[in-house]
């Protein structure tokens, strides 16, 4: 389908021994480059599992069947290729906000200076620079997502991974997340895997959606999002598309739900 | 507002003050009911008097409290860098928890001044001895402390450290020792308490001086004055640490992070 994919998932099952869950079964997905997919289930459909299995993350990693390759390169675990922004609160306690945003460059040994840049120029970019000196915990929750995308994108990753990452703001916050991710992904032009429950979330960001249906996690069916980018909330809702494709994912969500209960 | 400041410093200062005042002057009432001898029960006075003979008429005191300084300064570094040091290894490698852990479970019940009468045969009386009990006064606190920070750290600051490509020692320095920071200041601060009291302990036993042998030594020649003094300089010694040290110590990470409430 897509002629230069950047990640391939080929034929992934894990199954959790602990709790005796077979979170995702038999799972092929592509994804190209620059792409924006957006992965849309109910809760516990297995597609947190398959984002950390793609970052490489413990307990997930490894899977129990099937293997990802990254660039035609086996995924062996947790790299700087593939950055994720986390649904918790996962920046450090012990660190400011700019020396959260640093810290990977710290890592990758980088100059003082030249990290000073990078970190000012994401401060800026999300609207920051205020909380700069702040700690975590005196930062709103809207706040603390921006700071992680920014440590996130300070990394420049390959792939950008994002774990619902605006499910714990309120909806209005919600918006405008959503409008600046759109915004900079735009400018950066990064591979992004959003993964999310919300369909208008998924229809807003996403150039293409996989629906994946509950237990075991399995991909449904893709949709591809027609609307040009830049996009708008304001523009999008009165789109009469906009309406039928919320209808039809709607539909293929809920039939997920309804014949895994009469199963 | 200036002013209310100094108010308030000096009610903080006046409830510091006030109880020991009460204190001191029902003792006084006490001694002039003149129900007990001098030698059982001294006055505050002959207290005082004590003290000014033995720092400005013969400095002996000044010895004494050195000498003690030393061997708890000297214990305490060791004790500290060690408890560290092997939490650290033991963070790191699976195998070395599991060899250590129950040896340390078990080591953590034992008073430290337990290991007196071995240390004297090993040591003798004196310096090596109480610095010995110091150590282990201290080891074990900080090694549990630092053990339990590193075991109930999240996953997910490991995860993040291993996205933004960290190597070992860079998870350790910058990730593992700032997240395990609460519970190893609540191991140095059992630490040091424990410490402290053994040191009193040993050098009633095994030291020719030092604060603990000079209220031991007062004691056989029925100089009472000098063993209440003792008690009140270590007193005032450990109110210090607390206070200057432990307590600065803490408001320039733990709290600072939000990682506990400000008191």
């Amino acid at each position: 389908m897509s002629r230069d994919p950047i990640l391939e998932v080929c034929s992934v099952s894990k199954f959790f021994h602990s709790s005796k869950i077979l979170a995702l079964d038999d799972i092929n997905l592509k994804v190209e480059r620059r792409e924006f997919l957006c992965i849309l289930g109910p809760n516990g459909c297995g597609k947190t599992t398959l984002l950390n299995l793609i970052a490489g993350f413990k307990p997930y990693f490894p899977p129990t069947k099937g293997e990802m390759s990254m660039n035609g390169n086996l995924i062996r675990g947790p790299s700087s290729d593939r950055v994720m922004v986390f649904q918790e609160q996962t920046l450090f306690p012990w660190l400011n906000v700019q020396h959260n945003i640093e810290f990977g460059l710290k890592i990758k040994g980088i100059p003082k200076a030249e990290r000073r840049k990078v970190s000012e120029h994401y401060l800026k970019l999300m609207e920051l620079e205020e909380f700069k000196d702040k700690y975590p915990f005196q930062l709103s929750g809207g706040m603390n997502q921006k700071t992680e995308l920014a440590r996130a994108l300070a990394l420049k990753p390959e792939i950008l991974l994002l774990d619902e990452p605006f499910a714990q703001v309120d909806a209005l916050t919600r918006l405008s997340l959503q409008e600046e991710l759109l915004r900079v992904s735009e400018l950066e032009k990064r591979t992004t895997i959003f993964v999310t429950h919300s369909i208008q979330e998924a229809i807003f960001l996403g150039d293409r959606i996989c629906v994946m249906t509950k237990r075991p996690g399995k991909i449904k069916e893709e949709v591809r999002v027609e609307f040009p980018k830049p996009r708008k909330w304001e523009n999008l809702v009165n789109e009469k598309r906009f309406a039928r494709l919320h209808s039809r994912l709607v539909s293929l969500v809920q039939e997920g739900e309804i014949s895994n209960d009469i199963k | 507002m200036i002013s209310s400041k100094i108010a308030e410093n000096a009610k903080r200062i006046f409830w510091i003050i006030f109880p020991f005042l009460i204190v001191l002057l029902m003792w006084q009432a006490i001694v002039s009911l003149k129900i007990f001898p001098q030698y059982l029960f001294p006055s505050p006075i002959s207290v005082c008097e004590d003290f000014i003979a033995k720092t400005i008429t013969t400095p002996i005191l000044l010895v004494h409290i050195q000498d003690s300084l030393i061997r708890l300064s000297l214990g305490y570094a060791v004790g500290i860098t060690g408890g560290l040091a092997l939490g650290v290894a033991m963070g790191l490698n699976k195998f070395i928890t599991r060899f250590f852990e129950p040896l340390i479970e078990f080591a953590h019940a034992i008073p430290g001044i337990t290991w007196v009468p071995i240390a004297i045969l090993w040591f003798g009386i004196g310096y090596k001895t109480v610095t010995f009990i110091i150590f282990l006064s201290v080891f074990f606190p900080v090694l549990y402390g630092t053990l339990t920070g590193v075991k109930t750290m999240s996953l997910k600051f490991s995860n993040v450290a291993l996205m933004c490509g960290a190597k070992k020692w860079q998870t350790i320095a910058y990730v593992l020792l700032p997240g395990a920071m609460p519970s190893i200041m609540n191991g140095i601060r059992v630490g040091a308490a424990f410490g402290w009291r053994g040191l009193v302990a040993s050098e009633m036993i095994a030291a020719s001086s030092g604060l603990g042998w000079m209220i031991v030594d007062a004691r056989s020649w029925l100089n009472t004055q000098t063993v209440i003094l003792g008690a009140v300089i270590i007193g005032i010694f450990w109110i210090a640490t607390d206070r200057l040290v432990l307590k600065t110590l803490e408001a320039k990470t733990i709290e600072r992070w939000g990682m506990i409430s400000a008191p």
